[in-house]
């Protein structure tokens, strides 16, 4: 008998999948990279949640809102973030657009 | 109640391992079912959860800031896919770690006491009773974790008379 759980792909799934948005999935993704970024830099300085929101002067549900992957940042939370934790979340590339 | 844990290959990644269960010998897993009954009203949001569920898989994997717990009894992992309060759906789950989440049912959340609601506290005790076997699977050593906690190997068919 296999010892592992079977794999199963279910065709339910798989229509949702095949008719998704891009761009929805995108933006998703970025959230949520984002959220683990944010994350990340709390364990690395050590500190909890709570405060943070406290050292920003936000409430703690808010800050939860930006850990849960579900929220859309704009530049100014994203950069007010930096500057607390010290961590780049949004670049813009140094090198100037070349047009065609 | 007889159950089998089966992994779902749209989610699991390189990061985290997401799995869900055939209850009864039903055909479709619990997360299926949820999908099922959801998708009609709820498209977006029912697409949103796909979504999140596969990066948790394939690019981040299950952080704890991602799920609102203690949606169960003490210790046995049960948690909740977090939803804002201007979202309609709610998606139970047991979650093990950022490695691995084993998926279970849900619906919509009209009500904000989990026990004046009958589908989500159906779905809600299914999980737990679910979790509970589990969880003594586990600690009997007939089910047990391989690659780093990320994947469960061993017992995944119970047919038991759970309490």
């Amino acid at each position: 008998m296999n010892k592992q759980p079977k794999k199963y792909n279910s065709t339910v799934l798989s229509e949702i999948l095949n008719n998704r948005n891009p761009l929805t999935y995108e933006g998703t993704k970025r959230n949520m990279l984002l959220a683990a970024r944010i994350d990340d830099a709390l364990i690395t300085k050590g500190w909890t949640k709570k405060y943070l929101a406290d050292t920003m002067q936000k409430s703690p549900s808010e800050v939860t809102k930006w850990l849960s992957g579900t929220h859309n940042f704009t530049l100014e939370t994203l950069y007010l973030i930096e500057s607390y934790l010290g961590v780049t979340l949004f670049e813009v590339p140094a090198q100037r657009l070349e047009y065609a | 109640m007889k159950f089998e844990i089966v992994e779902l290959s749209e989610f699991s990644g390189t990061i985290a391992s997401v799995y869900s269960v055939w209850v009864n010998d039903s055909d479709t897993t619990l997360f299926d079912q949820f999908v099922v009954e959801n998708k009609s009203k709820y498209l977006d949001e029912i697409s949103s959860i796909i979504d999140r569920i596969e990066i948790i898989g394939h690019r981040t994997g299950a952080r704890e800031h991602f799920f609102k717990h203690n949606e169960g009894t003490s210790g046995d992992g049960i948690c909740a896919l977090y939803d804002s309060p201007d979202r309609k759906l709610r998606l139970y789950c047991i979650r093990y770690g950022s490695t691995c989440i084993i998926l279970g049912g849900g619906g919509s959340k009209n009500v904000r006491a989990l026990q004046d609601d009958e589908k989500l506290k159906q779905e809600n005790y299914l999980l737990r009773q679910i979790s509970n076997a589990i969880t003594d699977a586990l600690k009997e050593g007939d089910l047990y974790w391989i690659e780093n906690g990320k994947k469960l190997e061993g017992k995944y068919i119970f047919d038991e008379e759970i309490p």
